[in-house]
């Protein structure tokens, strides 16, 4: 996909937006151009304070989660022993959505930004544990034979092979997570917080009837999640350039 | 060179034993070939001579150290059918895999090269990578170079042919200069051309560097090919002795074409279907 039909089908979507609210007239669906005024005239008057709280607790979560998966699905991928003790309890809470279990999340961890970074973490944790351990796993013996042969102990096979073997799939799990992630952002800052899109946009703008500065928090939250799509794009190009090799 | 004594050797939730009591010794410099029937244990002998796999019972070493050989990393080499490769590297950073494996240890070895003037392997991998220091060409760039694949040097595998695959495995285990080469059907993947090319490109490599060699192959042709000694593996398990056919003419290759690369092609042939019908 080139920039250029990414740019193309951007002013599509726009040109249709304009083309819609100018024949609904109304001002619940202000015209992009008034939501790009506002939003350039409302990031540096809180809009853009808002941004960077939520691309804090978004990236710390996506952090966190992959500094304490990767090496949690590596062991699990290399012991089989300690595979078959834990797989039973990841088969049971894999697939509950971890959202549910925010009142909990926010009785231990308060208000604040720990719980929202705690849930998220929670959703991305098991995601990339997942495919880390799959990963390691799908290794062919022959390969760990023949690196082993070269005098690669088991940390050595870390470094040179389990490492950047798994590096595809964990950023195959941030990015199928990221709008997953943003939507629960959206919603833990939805309450309880003064902070982040997800309150101006639904506690402020909206409680204020600010059709065009809301419609701009919607905006800058795409932007944010298109943005952490983009950077791990970039991520994958520059760190596993074979997968794009001709 | 390699010495297995008493070698009893069994998978783990299988009943019975591939190896029983089973030695087996090569004389350094000496090149063998393995040959027997798919399922009949000829990797496993080669992977617990590496030490990927450990032996039941038994002692395996290779030139008096026992396997796996800590003090002596990637002096064992092995060359896989395929899936060798480390797919996220390019040719060269595979090629350079074993000195940087040893730089992560500390082992680097800062010998200058030998007195014939071709490069000491064990250059650190800096110094392999600045070709430059001392006007000697560093391990990499040597094997590079006789391989045919300098132009290929930034390549991933995946875009190139099998038959450069394998020469970059090879390419990767002579970097750190093996004093014994094992090959598990390594050209077995490839195209009869492609597969003879690599065959008289083995026996070369083997004429210029003398390093023993133990070449596992289910190809009869192959094998009388190659291997000056052939041991033959029937059905498991295998006990001692183990059948062992002499094979002197092999090594050059007008042998193709002599009477008695037939004769002991037939004579193979004929140990091998006798081995299928009884277990030794």
């Amino acid at each position: 996909m080139r920039k250029r039909d990414i740019l193309l089908a951007t002013l599509a979507l726009l040109a249709a937006w304009e083309i819609i609210a100018l024949i609904l007239n109304r001002d619940i669906l202000p015209a992009p151009t008034d939501v790009l005024i506002a939003f350039v005239v409302q990031l540096p008057r809180g809009l853009g304070w808002h941004f960077v709280v939520s691309a804090w607790r978004v990236v710390a979560s996506i952090a966190l989660s992959v500094l304490l998966a990767t090496p949690a699905g590596l062991v699990l991928g290399q012991y089989p022993r300690v595979n078959r003790f834990f797989a039973p309890l990841i088969y049971l809470t894999y697939p509950i959505p971890k959202i549910v279990l925010l009142p909990i999340v926010i009785l231990f961890l308060g208000i604040g930004d720990a719980s929202k970074i705690a849930i998220i973490f929670l959703i991305l944790f098991f995601q990339v544990l997942v495919v880390v351990r799959d990963a390691s796993t799908a290794l062919k013996p022959e390969l760990l034979y023949s690196v082993r042969s070269l005098g690669a102990g088991r940390r050595a096979l870390l470094r040179f092979v389990y490492f950047p073997a798994t590096l595809p799939a964990v950023l195959t799990a941030i990015r199928v997570s990221i709008g997953t992630a943003i939507a629960v952002l959206f919603f833990t800052e939805s309450f309880a917080t003064n902070a982040g899109l997800g309150y101006y946009v639904i506690v402020d703008t909206f409680q204020r009837i600010a059709f065009p500065e809301m419609y701009a928090g919607v905006v800058a939250m795409s932007v944010l999640g298109l943005a952490l799509y983009f950077v791990v794009d970039y991520l994958e190009r520059a760190l596993c350039p074979y997968l794009f090799a001709k | 060179m390699i010495d297995i004594r008493d070698l009893t050797f069994t998978y783990p939730n299988q009943p019975a034993s591939i190896f029983d009591n089973f030695s087996w010794r090569v004389g350094r410099g000496e090149f063998w070939s393995v040959i027997g029937a798919s399922g009949c244990g000829k990797s496993t002998l080669l992977h617990l001579v590496v030490g990927v796999r450990a032996a039941g019972t038994g002692t395996i070493t290779v030139n008096g150290e026992p396997v796996p050989r800590k003090q002596n990393r990637g002096k064992t080499g092995l060359v896989l059918q395929d899936y060798g490769l480390l797919p996220w590297a390019t040719v060269r950073e595979n090629v350079e895999l074993g000195l940087r494996i040893r730089e992560f240890y500390g082992q680097n070895d800062h010998r200058p090269p030998t007195a014939d003037g071709r490069p000491h392997p064990s250059i650190s991998l800096r110094s392999a990578q600045d070709s430059a220091v001392g006007g000697h060409p560093s391990a990499v760039e040597f094997w590079l170079e006789r391989f045919g694949l300098t132009a290929l040097a930034k390549k991933y595998p995946a875009q190139i042919s099998g038959g450069q695959r394998q020469r970059v495995a090879i390419a990767r285990t002579l970097v750190l200069e093996p004093d014994v080469l094992l090959m598990d059907e390594p050209f077995s993947a490839l195209d009869a051309p492609t597969r003879e090319d690599l065959e008289q490109l083995t026996l070369d490599l083997k004429n210029e560097t003398k390093t023993t060699t133990v070449f596992v192959t289910h190809n009869i042709e192959e094998a009388v090919f190659l291997g000056r000694k052939i041991l033959v593996l029937g059905a498991p398990p295998h006990r001692s002795p183990g059948r062992v056919v002499e094979n002197g003419g092999a090594g050059r290759a007008e042998y193709r074409d002599e009477p008695m690369f037939a004769e002991k092609a037939r004579l193979l042939r004929e140990i091998l279907k006798e081995k299928k019908s009884v277990n030794r």
